[in-house]
């Protein structure tokens, strides 16, 4: 499975002038028929190509030398982007998207915290997943409450709907959202390729709550994305700051594209659904080509081989899948970890700062939005309508 | 409490009518920059896109199997006698999915009734209380209908699937705060109109199933739901006359 990144050179960027609005507009996939797990991949894959375009444009802002190939690679990155969004279906409501949006950011982050080789950096992926996990449970709850959706129609009981760290506890100064960075001359790929991808998710959920939260027409709905996606402003700060900032603009480059075809090899693994699996290795082959580019890129511009900074074969695939005892044992351990600076304390023990205190008493002084949407929700097949279930239901 | 009534005079730029120079304007503008491509019709066009995407599209989704034994055995004697049990499956749980959402419904506007009062010939609490135990015993019924037929209550049919995306414009007018009762209600008329016809056909369908016990059952629930529409039609009526002061 693995793909040795010295052989496999894919499809050459010229060649990838290739769609049509057919093709970029497809027939989305099923919100009833396909598993979780597929939507789930097309948004998390959205969130890639987001990042990706984001990212070379500010290589267009910033580099004189580079514009013309970051604009030509970009092109096809926005139009990857457009043929993935697109495959979500329009009877998928805003907060139903939502739900599998919290789903992307539990499973993702939790593979990613068991396979960080770094103990401080899996502890900071392992905060911000219980973080995400709490979201799901006020998504659902809201869901329930005011639309009478199961969440649980869209989870397909891959992901436990239960409080995490409460929202209302999440709110901190943007001090004590900054990490300490990995160093980039001893990081492993791994590190630094895990690192991007879970940046390039929670920057597209922050975009995606800041662009529909002003649709919801429930005063209370608007608040709880307010809410939330102040906590995904959070986890952006969070996450980039784990990022060594003085990596050069190329070595950032490679590391991009080469997170891009971990993604869709990863993707295409265990893709369940054969006509977006092809799809999948579409992008793969394409990514391979754009990081060909880029590496012809980093050879004459910094003189230096590629292979300083890339791993020559791709870590092993992201496992798209269940981690439902991880996120229990991680939930039970870590709840009450909280943030001084870039060090995570035991509430127990040690108070947070007073400038946390006081930006999380100011923001709260009328409440929680999220406490307000959950009280008393105790999800369960069917809704909160439904009658209780005799016995507890079983895992898949 | 009560807001500034929607009726009233004021400032509503939306017409042409406010800014009747630049209206003009427009008007000009528009006719000297003509249509690009000029000729050819537009339903046409989106006939032939949608053309491209109808062949070879899936459904929205499809009827998930039942679940039990019983439910397998049901579905292949209906099978032998060429029925086709997904069809009654997907209809209950429509209704099912309209329940639930309506017991949702039903809580907002209670909530409105409570911050915005009513009118004369409006509703009372009590009769909205009274609506909304009623639907939460229809989501009830329905749970133990499908449960009954060996299919699985907390999936989401192709049919559920459609009334949700059709209520998710009844909750945007029921759920935002400046939307006062009447305009609540009027959401609500068209929730009670649709479920009312859902009833009908299910009844009619489960009775071509045999099944004379679920039939009267949700015969009982149409009855109910009858009621509910003329309350919502009364209410409503009452509330143009008294507005309009013709009361």
């Amino acid at each position: 499975m693995a793909v040795d990144l010295r052989r496999e050179k894919g499809v050459p960027v010229r060649d990838q002038y290739d769609f049509d609005w057919r093709d970029l507009a497809r027939l989305p996939v099923s919100k009833l028929d396909d598993d979780a797990f597929t939507r789930v991949r097309v948004i998390a894959l959205n969130g890639i190509e987001a990042e990706a375009v984001s990212f070379q444009h500010e290589i267009a802002r910033h580099l004189r030398d580079l514009r013309e190939e970051a604009a030509v690679i970009r092109r096809v990155e926005h139009h990857q982007q457009t043929l993935v969004n697109w495959l979500l279906p329009a009877d998928l409501s805003p907060v139903e998207t939502t739900i599998n949006y919290e789903q992307v950011a539990i499973e993702l982050t939790a593979h990613i915290a068991i396979h960080e080789p770094d103990p401080y950096l899996a502890q900071v992926h392992r905060f911000g997943l219980l973080e995400d996990f709490d979201h799901l449970y006020r998504f659902a709850a809201l869901a329930d409450r005011l639309y009478g959706i199961d969440a649980n129609n869209l989870l397909n009981s891959y992901t436990d709907i239960r409080p995490g760290r409460p929202t209302r506890a999440e709110h901190r100064h943007p001090h004590d959202d900054l990490r300490t960075p990995y160093d980039r001359g001893h990081v492993t790929p791994l590190t630094r390729i895990q690192a991007l991808t879970l940046l390039a998710s929670e920057q597209q959920t922050r975009a995606y709550y800041m662009n529909i939260g002003p649709t919801f027409a429930d005063p209370l709905a608007r608040q709880v994305y307010a809410e939330i996606a102040s906590i995904e402003e959070q986890h952006v700060t969070q996450y980039e700051s784990i990022i060594d900032p003085d990596e050069t603009w190329l070595e950032r480059w490679l590391v991009h594209e080469a997170m891009e075809v971990w993604n869709y090899v990863s993707a295409a693994a265990w893709e369940t659904n054969s006509r977006i699996k092809a799809i999948w290795q579409r992008f793969a082959d394409y990514e391979l080509g754009q990081l060909q580019a880029v590496m012809d890129l980093f050879q004459q511009i910094e003189r230096r081989d590629p292979f300083e900074v890339l791993p020559e074969t791709l870590p092993e695939p992201i496992a798209w899948e269940s981690h439902r005892q991880y996120v229990r044992q991680v939930l039970a351990d870590e709840v009450h970890l909280r943030t001084v600076g870039p060090d995570f304390v035991d509430s127990h023990q040690v108070q947070e700062t007073p400038d946390t205190l006081r930006y999380r008493q100011r923001l709260n002084m009328h409440g929680s939005p999220t406490d307000t949407v959950a009280v008393g929700y105790v999800w369960r097949p069917g809704g909160e309508l439904a009658p209780a279930p005799a016995v507890a239901g079983g895992a898949k | 409490m009560s807001p500034k009534r929607p009726q009233d005079p004021g400032a509503n730029v939306t017409g042409t009518a406010t800014a009747p120079a630049q209206a003009k304007d427009m008007i000009q503008g528009a006719q000297q920059g003509g249509p690009d491509p000029a000729g050819g019709d537009f339903v046409e066009g989106l006939a032939a896109t949608h053309l491209e995407y109808v062949r070879g599209a899936d459904p929205l989704g499809k009827v998930p199997p039942t679940t039990t034994m019983k439910g397998a055995a049901k579905a292949f004697i209906d099978m032998i006698q060429a029925r086709r049990t997904t069809v009654l499956v997907d209809k209950m749980g429509e209704r099912l999915a309209f329940e639930r959402t309506g017991v949702r419904l039903y809580d907002l506007v209670i909530m409105k009734h409570e911050l915005h009062g009513a009118w004369p010939g409006g509703p009372e609490a009590s009769e909205l209380r009274e609506h909304r135990r009623e639907e939460l015993d229809h989501l009830h019924l329905l749970i133990d209908a499908m449960k009954q037929v060996g299919a699985d209550p907390t999936a989401v049919t192709p049919g559920a699937d459609v009334v949700a995306v059709e209520s998710l414009g009844l909750v945007d007018v029921l759920s935002d705060a400046r939307t006062t009762l009447d305009q609540a209600l009027h959401a609500l008329l068209v929730a009670e109109l649709t479920d009312n016809d859902g009833w009908d056909m299910l009844v009619d369908l489960t009775e071509g199933f045999g099944h004379a016990q679920l039939a009267r059952r949700f015969r009982d629930a149409k009855q109910r739901e009858e009621e509910h529409l003329r309350d919502v039609r009364r209410w409503l009526t009452a509330h143009a006359k008294a507005a309009a002061g013709t009361a």
